[in-house]
């Protein structure tokens, strides 16, 4: 027994330079890694999206959201809007009278659209309008979309209304027209909610991914590079994450 | 639901006896001995609420199931419920008679097919019925902004507000400006009437009460003349800067509740009170008409009903304060009635009594 111990005691006395060497290498290891692991990612990535997003807030030059949104009214009736006074307050107006259901792509591109319901789909012209509203939802769910009708009272096309970020009647006068854009372009171009939508769905990306997506939106503010196919980033998968990207790198642009 | 309706025309056969909404058809092979001899008057298994297969006192099954919001039970069968042991009578009443729940559930998912294609026939027929309102719609908006844009054009620089602008106009320019705003108001009442999911249509925005409550009144303050040839006024009372996020649908509440007091307003004028509280606005509107009983308080918001002692009193169709409640709901308010008799008072036969009509607005509403 007492040999036993004996050799168990010399053991550990033995031992004791690696248990020094292991105490003293595994923080000093661990700290090494964590420090590389921090100046590789900035390497690679540039700035992260918070980092951007608190550029074009400091930057000195503030947003001129006319300047930056682009707004489309499509209808059968253009006259029903103030387009010349629009025009003439600064705002970036494009007017359809009729769409196929085959530009829903370039209408998402919008960042404001003031949408009726009968008679502007030429494929469709009774449900066009609804269909269009639907397509549009789910290519950019961060679009603004006002639906402009004067069938609220008609049943089948409440589902039209309730899709909608905003309901308006016809005509709309000027004042009503650009209080309603101004209140969307306010909540469109929020940096603070746009930072939180690109971290929140983010997170649903891989590792290689998102790396690839944050390098690609770090090349896009640099440049003049075309936004929607330059961004690396599937935006049927991810439409919404996607659309804020682009809103970003327009704002950082814009401000820059 | 016209379901009940469609079924009763016998055009479409029941394998069973059934109940629809109420409507009992005896199916395709009768009524069981036993329900036409022990339920005649009334049956068990009607009253029960329970869903699926029930036994009724006599021994025989019934199944219970729900059609959109109409009750539809089967009865007089023989479901797995009533067992081997019965008697040779009742054998003999269930021969042919035989259910169960799959065959149940399969013909109420028909009759639901069914009902579907009857509403979706309903709703495409009322919409090309409607569809005549689209351009009168448009040109009552348009006729709007271009009389308060002429109200605006000849009222001096220094009078900013429309009521104001209101107070010096020509009576034929107050008219305008008037039955303007009133036919517009009448046509989102339409709206509404016709679906009542348009009093949720658009987000709420920031909306001064105050500037809604003197519009309306201004609107309405002398503008229809009753059946005695008196113009009510309407006076408004109260101070409120405070605005609330509303929805554009929201006017309705006050306007049906004013217009409905002008419209029933027997002596005097109507009072529309706006008072601020601790955390939310109390409006409320007065006046001396006929009574409303107790019991009708809830009532009179129901889709045309028509009080006790005003149906005979005015041509009405019971639909504003129905509109008010559906607004009202949308916006999770509350409309309360309260009705006091002044004494013994009386107009040509009709009691009089002071009706208050109130409801709160949280300052937080929408938030």
């Amino acid at each position: 027994m007492v040999e036993l111990m004996t050799k168990a005691f010399a053991w550990f006395e033995g031992a004791s330079g690696w248990a020094n060497f292991f105490g003293i290498a595994t923080p000093v290891v661990g700290i090494f890694f964590a420090i590389r692991k921090k100046i590789f990612r900035k390497k690679t990535a540039g700035f992260s999206m918070s980092e951007l997003a608190e550029n074009i807030l400091r930057s000195q030059k503030p947003i001129n959201s006319k300047l930056v949104a682009k707004i489309a009214f499509v209808d059968d009736d253009i006259s029903d809007f103030p387009i010349a006074e629009l025009k003439r307050a600064g705002y970036q107006i494009s007017t359809y009278k009729q769409v196929s259901l085959a530009d829903v792509t370039d209408l998402a591109t919008y960042d404001v659209i003031f949408l009726d319901i009968k008679g502007i789909v030429k494929d469709d012209p009774e449900e066009g309008g609804l269909k269009l509203l639907t397509s549009l939802r789910k290519i950019n769910p961060n679009q603004k979309i006002c639906a402009v009708s004067n069938k609220q009272y008609d049943v089948l096309a409440t589902k039209f209304f309730e899709q909608a970020d905003d309901v308006a009647k016809k005509p709309m006068t000027a004042h009503k027209c650009s209080d309603l854009i101004d209140q969307f372009l306010t909540e469109k171009f929020n940096i603070d909610q746009i930072e939180k939508t690109i971290n929140s769905e983010s997170d649903s990306l891989d590792k290689a991914r998102r790396a690839d997506f944050i390098s690609s939106v770090n090349r896009l503010v640099g440049s003049q590079e075309d936004l929607r196919s330059t961004l690396k980033l599937d935006s049927s998968s991810h439409p919404k994450l996607y659309e804020a990207a682009v809103d970003l790198v327009r704002l950082y642009r814009h401000v820059a | 639901m016209l379901l009940k309706d469609v079924i009763s025309t016998g055009a479409i056969s029941t394998p069973w006896s059934c109940s629809i909404q109420e409507v009992t058809l005896p199916g395709d092979s009768g009524f069981a001995k036993t329900c036409e001899k022990k339920c005649k008057v009334q049956k068990a298994c009607l009253a029960t609420t329970s869903t699926g297969e029930g036994l009724c006192p006599y021994g025989m099954s019934y199944f219970a199931g729900a059609v959109g919001p109409a009750r539809v039970v089967v009865f007089g069968v023989k479901g797995k419920l009533v067992g081997t042991k019965i008697s040779k009578e009742l054998k003999q009443d269930l021969k042919g008679r035989s259910l169960d729940d799959s065959r149940f559930y399969e013909w109420l998912k028909s009759l639901s097919s069914l009902d579907k294609v009857i509403d979706n026939h309903i709703l495409e027929r009322q919409s090309e019925l409607l569809d005549p309102l689209h351009d009168p719609i448009r040109l009552a908006r348009q006729l709007e902004t271009i009389s308060i844009r002429l109200l605006d054009h000849h009222s001096a620089a220094s009078v900013r507000t429309l009521d104001a602008q209101l107070d010096h106009a020509s009576t034929e320019m107050k008219s305008l400006v008037k039955a303007a705003g009133l036919l517009n108001d009448y046509f989102d009442l339409v709206s509404i009437y016709f679906n009542p999911a348009a009093a949720r249509f658009g987000r709420p925005i920031s909306t001064s009460l105050h500037g809604i409550l003197r519009k309306i009144t201004s609107i309405l303050s002398g503008f229809d003349t009753g059946e005695d040839g008196v113009r009510t006024r309407v006076h408004f009372r109260g101070e409120s800067y405070r605005n609330f996020n509303l929805r554009e649908s929201f006017k309705i509440i006050p306007f049906s509740l004013v217009s409905n007091a002008v419209k029933y307003c027997l002596v005097g004028d109507v009072t529309v009170s706006l008072r601020e509280m601790q955390d939310r606005a109390e409006v409320s509107v007065v006046s001396q008409g006929p009574p409303i009983e107790e019991d009708e308080f809830e009532l009179i918001f129901e889709k045309k009903y028509r009080g006790k002692w005003s149906r005979d009193l005015r041509a009405g169709e019971g639909v504003g304060l129905y509109l008010a409640k559906i607004v009202a709901d949308a916006h999770g308010i509350e409309i309360s009635v309260s009705s006091r008799r002044l004494g013994g008072q009386k107009i040509g036969g009709t009691p009089l009594a002071t009706n208050t009509f109130r409801f709160e607005l949280p300052y937080q509403i929408n938030r």
